[in-house]
């Protein structure tokens, strides 16, 4: 396979322009991110810390085996919004235990307490989507005031969910760890009470399902919290406490522990990229199995990406440029390149797994939708992921193209993502805009993760256009009635359109609402797509033959 | 004349390797001997035959003449080369080979009885017009205390008052027996400031005898020889030839045969004393060697096999100097350590560079024998050379696994006093106990470096990612090391050094620490001071939870500590451990008895030194966990002591059961 030329011009003034733009984009999300990971705030981290307790972040990161990468999932969920901290109280993401791919959630215990909120329990469910579709085994590190109760009426009949997913995952031997380090109660109890294991720290968990206040108050009984539901009842007495840690890095250690007595393997194993490689999938804990690197970075430096992503999503470019500087070699074997040019299609490898990669070449017409339905049977037939690049407007549109039955060629693509089995993986480098988000795999398709870039934007449509479309209603309806039209509130009520669609339309906006798993810088796009494809293999990874009826 | 055709080699280690090397040019099987010990050791690979003769204590075998002479007739081996220490001087080996029509490489049985007791050496040597070193009169002091039998500044003292004479008398008498089985003493007045000075003899049974030049031994520790150097830089050429003189009349006078030196004293005045002779080939003989071109074995074998000296004396070319690099620690007043050489890389090896030695990657040091490991020797045009050759050598010399003495050599051929050829026998370097905290640093950090990288690199699970890839980067946690004595906690904050790349055993970094940078290098490459740093490949090996961490920069053994800290157990206990190898010679409390901080628990001797063990908590003796003559090794426990606090809280909840 030849390596893709992809030369970028570094001196030229679009070059330029793009990488300053996506440069400070960056910058502002490295700052959004930092302060994603500083709790609730000076004042709470100093009482948590001299509690002698280790900070939610310190727990993951013990936790972690040491290198082992983490890849967080909407660290900055519920940002901008009302009652929300960015994160959402909640720390989560995969990253490997006992050299096993976990699915890792802490309660971030000084914000509000770890009480779960709207965004929090957004996050929850869709952290409890990523262990159950990829059969990840779970860790919950509980410290939490349950919910947060001014917020109880959008929280409590959704939030049942979170403990019936902990025992269906159970059902499918998709285990689920619970460490408590601290408070645990009402229904918060069921998050250990659902756990196939659980591990309580001596003095520091509490679990009862009311605290001594209300047992008062409900029977007359007087308790105090320890005997009601400390670490050491619930480990001698209640036998809801599978081990008594000593203290918080006891009971990590203890977590790792019952991690490397899992006995169960990646189900399947891709054809990775030299043949020789030995199929190993065991966790390594003491003796590793030493492997020669097979894998070769991108001829290409990723560095460039931030010059190549425009810093205008109107402005279109060229998405081979970005496949050569994420895939292994930049070696992409393209498939059917002269037809329906505006969907890209071919095979690669990312960190030797093979991946068939669609991307957007500009807007979708009827031909490029069905190449890459086609393609998508391809991958289905040979059980290869899927990765989208979307960058996309929509599909076409006039008279010529809807007589030519863009809707039934943009239905089979539809289709085709529908009804994949494999994993799929989106990634947004541009804007992401109408029917495109859904033939490109967008949230409602269920990508198995999909991470945004900094310049992404979403809507049903530009900002511009959404404005001036309800400007030409406005002035048809007030031509139908006869109405005149006062051109000065027209143009107020239209810039406040627009401004209001621009804001909804940015990426902050959409990662908070979990439209995304986070905004990503693009450097990191082949790591981040590595361990997402790495995390997908633990569950099986099969093609499907079976599809919804094509309106051909 | 004859000529053998096989000799047993009755000793091991490297001067059995040494010996069989001579063996292999001049072309004569070689058999080695083995105590149980040493069944994988070199010498027994390297020999053409090897013989098992006993246990591991050098009594049941390296010391037993019986075995020896039944091994030499088993392999029909025609002569004994016995090299040096265990049976070497001994005269009953020596008429037992006689006996048994086996040549003994070596002097006489005879020449042996007589040198092997001191003062029958002093008054042999008066005879022969040798001066001896005075006997002082009864209020002169200082005195120096030594025994009568034996070598290697065992049971030797200085006393320098009347006050402490009779005490160092007694325990010079209890250790003399000890090692050797007699507790004669001789007393001799102490010199101050004087020289270690020996002149190489031999002897053919032709009556011709002749020197090769002197050795200068004066740098000791603990009585004994560390860097011995030809020709020595005290001594002028009319000194020299008196004291040649002098050696060669002494080795007339006991009809001496094969090799052998005697010992001087060479006081500041230019005076010398005889102090002794030994009867065998020195440890230090490589250095007369690089300084004559003669192989001092050869002659050995040639003279047993009856042939002559040859007839005109070499002329020395140059400077030789040896050091001896032992499996000790010079931290902890130079005891012995064991333990396993997990690297043992030499350096790059050249015409005036010499390593003679008898260990071998993944060798075990044990307690039972001397733990010489190698000696270095380098030749030069003059001493200068001859000492920054040794130094280059010993910088790039790798000797892993165990504590060594090669930093402290380092120190000792970089100190003035010694470079100036001043140093004499009461020069002592102070060992450095200090850490270096920042050179120390950057080993640990080189360590972090090598775990996350290669320990990435090895997973199952995406071992091409680049380490510790966070999407939402924060803060590194520490990781934890000791190095040392001390432990350390390195994160990312303050980065000491650049890492360039890595392998399966190594780190290529740019340390960017400008005082180390500065301090380090002993090269005269001028450190630019606006240059980032300077490169260095570090050289790791992981053993366990120990990474043996080498470049120029030094050596250190850093040991991870656990990320998760073991249960700390409840109560107070203490358990007295050995701090070094070594044999229990007293044990001082039996179990239930009530001991208080200080009191002794158990005497241990470690090669040459009797240590107490003693309680450091208030308690009662659970468990003595070891037995009289019972060897031991360092960390060893000895006894366990449970606290009155500890005991008493039992004795109350066995109470409350009843």
């Amino acid at each position: 396979m030849n390596p893709l030329r992809s030369a970028v011009d570094r001196q030229s003034s679009g070059y330029l322009t793009n990488y300053a733009a996506m440069q400070s984009a960056v910058e502002r999300l490295r700052a959004e991110l930092k302060r994603s990971t500083e709790g609730g705030g000076e004042k709470y981290v100093k009482r948590h810390v001299e509690r002698g307790k280790l900070l939610p972040r310190d727990r993951v990161e013990m936790l972690l085996d040491e290198g082992s990468f983490f890849l967080e999932i909407a660290p900055l969920a519920g940002y901008g919004m009302e009652n929300e901290s960015p994160g959402a109280g909640v720390v989560g993401g995969v990253g490997l235990v006992c050299g096993r791919e976990c699915l890792i959630t802490a309660n971030e215990a000084t914000v509000k307490g770890g009480a779960t909120g709207e965004a929090g329990l957004w996050k929850n469910a869709r952290l409890a989507d990523i262990a159950r579709e990829n059969h990840l085994p779970g860790i919950l590190l509980v410290e939490s005031a349950g919910a947060d109760l001014p917020q109880q009426s959008k929280i409590f009949v959704a939030g049942g969910r979170g403990f019936r997913e902990i025992t269906r995952r159970s059902k499918e031997r998709i285990p689920t760890i619970s460490i408590v380090f601290g408070s645990s109660t009402a229904g918060g109890a069921y998050l250990p009470g659902m756990s196939d294991y659980v591990v309580m720290v001596k003095k520091q968990a509490q679990v009862f399902l009311a605290g001594p206040p209300l047992v008062k108050m409900a029977t007359g009984e007087v308790s105090d919290e320890e005997s009601l539901g400390g670490a050491e009842m619930h480990s001698r007495v209640s036998g809801l406490s599978d081990y008594l840690a000593e203290d918080e890095l006891d009971a990590i250690r203890i977590a790792r522990e019952i991690v490397s007595h899992f006995n169960r393997k990646k189900p399947d194993r891709p054809q990775m990229s030299a043949a020789t490689e030995p199929v190993v999938t065991e966790p390594i804990v003491t003796e590793p199995i030493v492997t020669e690197p097979i894998v070769t970075e991108p001829i290409y430096d990723p560095d460039e990406l931030l010059g190549i992503a425009s810093a205008d999503v109107r402005v279109p470019f060229e998405i081979r440029d970005v496949i050569a500087r994420i895939v292994d070699s930049s070696e992409f074997a393209e498939f059917k390149p002269e037809y329906g040019p505006t969907l890209v299609t071919g095979f690669a490898r990312i960190h030797g797994f093979p991946v068939g990669i669609l991307g957007n070449n500009g807007v979708l017409m009827s031909e490029s939708a069905g190449k890459g339905a086609q393609f998508i049977h391809l991958c289905n037939q040979q059980d290869i992921p899927l990765l989208f690049l979307q960058n996309i407007t929509g599909f076409m549109v006039g008279r010529s193209y809807e007589e030519d039955g863009i809707i039934r060629n943009g239905a089979k693509l539809i289709n085709a993502v529908s009804n994949s089995t494999v994993p799929a993986i989106t990634i947004m480098v541009g804007g992401s805009y109408g029917a495109g988000n859904y033939a490109m795999c967008g949230r409602a398709y269920a990508p198995r993760f999909l991470f945004t870039w900094p310049n992404h934007r979403i809507a049903v449509m530009g900002e511009k256009q959404l404005s001036g479309v309800m400007d030409i209603i406005k002035r048809e309806a007030a031509a139908k009635t006869g109405q005149p039209v006062d051109e000065a509130r027209m143009a107020m009520g239209r810039k406040m359109l627009e401004d209001q669609i621009a804001k909804e339309s940015d990426c902050y906006f959409a990662t908070a609402r979990l439209w995304d798993d986070g905004i990503i810088d693009p450097r990191d796009t082949r790591t981040v797509v590595a361990i997402a494809l790495s995390a997908a293999y633990n569950a099986p990874v099969k093609g499907t033959m079976e599809w919804g009826v094509f309106r051909h | 004349m004859k000529h053998f055709r096989k000799i047993l080699i009755a000793n091991r280690g490297e001067i059995a390797v040494r010996i069989m090397r001579t063996c292999r040019e001049i072309g004569i099987a070689t058999v080695a001997v083995y105590s149980d010990f040493d069944r994988d050791a070199l010498h027994v690979r390297l020999a053409e035959q090897a013989v098992p003769i006993g246990a591991a204590p050098a009594r049941d075998s390296y010391l037993n003449i019986e075995k020896m002479i039944s091994a030499a007739r088993l392999t029909g081996a025609e002569a004994i080369h016995p090299g040096y220490g265990f049976l070497s001087e001994n005269a009953a080996f020596a008429s037992a080979c006689e006996d048994a029509g086996i040549a003994f490489i070596g002097p006489s049985a005879n020449v042996l009885r007589a040198m092997g007791s001191k003062s029958e050496a002093r008054t042999l040597a008066q005879t022969a017009g040798v001066p001896i070193v005075p006997t002082p009169a009864e209020n002169e002091f200082p005195k120096l205390i030594k025994a009568s039998l034996g070598g290697g500044g065992r049971g030797m003292r200085i006393v320098r008052s009347a006050a402490e004479f009779q005490e160092s008398f007694t325990a010079a008498q209890g250790e003399a027996e000890r090692a050797f089985g007699d507790g004669a003493l001789l007393v001799e007045k102490f010199i101050a400031g004087a020289r270690h000075v020996e002149v190489q003899i031999f002897g053919d049974h032709h009556g011709n005898v002749m020197h090769l030049f002197e050795r200068d031994c004066s740098i000791q520790r603990r009585h004994q020889k560390i860097i011995e150097e030809s020709p020595s830089p005290a001594i002028t050429p009319e000194i020299r030839s008196r004291m040649t003189g002098a050696a060669l009349s002494l080795a007339r006078k006991i009809g001496y045969t094969n090799a052998g030196t005697i010992e001087f004293l060479l006081a500041p005045s230019g005076d010398f004393y005889f102090i002794e002779v030994n009867a065998r080939v020195q440890v230090e003989h490589p250095v007369t060697e690089m300084v004559t071109g003669l192989d001092l074995v050869r002659l050995q074998i040639e003279i047993a096999e009856g042939a002559r000296l040859p007839a005109a004396l070499p002329e020395p070319t140059g400077h030789a100097i040896e050091a001896r690099l032992y499996a000790e620690d010079p931290a902890n007043d130079f005891l012995p350590s064991t333990g396993k050489l997990h690297v043992w890389q030499l350096p790059g090896l050249s015409t005036n560079l010499r390593i003679d030695s008898g260990v071998e990657e993944g060798s075990e040091i044990g307690v039972y024998y001397d733990p010489l490991l190698a000696k270095i020797i380098a030749h030069g045009d003059d001493r200068e050379s001859a000492i920054r050759k040794l130094t280059h050598a010993l910088r790039n010399f790798a000797a892993q696994g165990l504590q060594t003495n090669r930093e402290f050599l380092i120190a000792l051929l970089e100190n003035r006093e010694f470079q100036a050829g001043r140093a004499h026998t009461g020069f002592q370097l102070p060992v450095s106990t200090n850490a270096d905290e920042a050179l120390d640093r950057i080993f640990c950090s080189v360590t972090r470096a090598y775990i996350e990288r290669v320990e990435n690199a090895r997973r199952a699970v995406l071992p091409s990612l680049p380490p510790r890839f966070r999407n939402n980067p924060t803060p590194v946690p520490a990781m934890k090391f000791a190095t040392g004595k001390q432990d350390y906690a390195i994160d990312s904050a303050n980065p000491v050094l650049e890492v360039l790349s890595f392998g399966q055993e190594h780190v290529d970094a740019l340390v960017v620490n400008a005082q180390i940078v500065n301090t380090q290098i002993v090269d005269s490459v001028a450190v630019n001071s606006s240059a980032q740093g300077v490169r260095y490949r570090f050289h790791i090996r992981q053993h366990g939870a120990d990474y043996y961490v080498r470049s120029t920069l030094g050596q250190r053994q850093v040991t991870r500590l656990p990320r998760f800290p073991k249960k700390t157990a409840s109560g107070q206990h203490q358990s007295a451990n050995s701090p070094m190898p070594g044999q229990i010679l007293r044990i001082l409390v039996t179990e239930g008895q009530t001991v208080k901080p200080g009191d002794a628990l158990i005497v241990l001797e470690a090669m040459k030194m009797e240590q107490t063990i003693k309680a450091t908590i208030q308690g009662v003796v659970r468990a003595v966990l070891v037995k009289t003559a019972e060897v031991v090794a360092p960390g060893q426990m000895l006894v366990e002591i449970q606290s009155v606090e500890d005991a008493n809280e039992h004795a109350n909840s066995s109470a409350a059961k009843h």
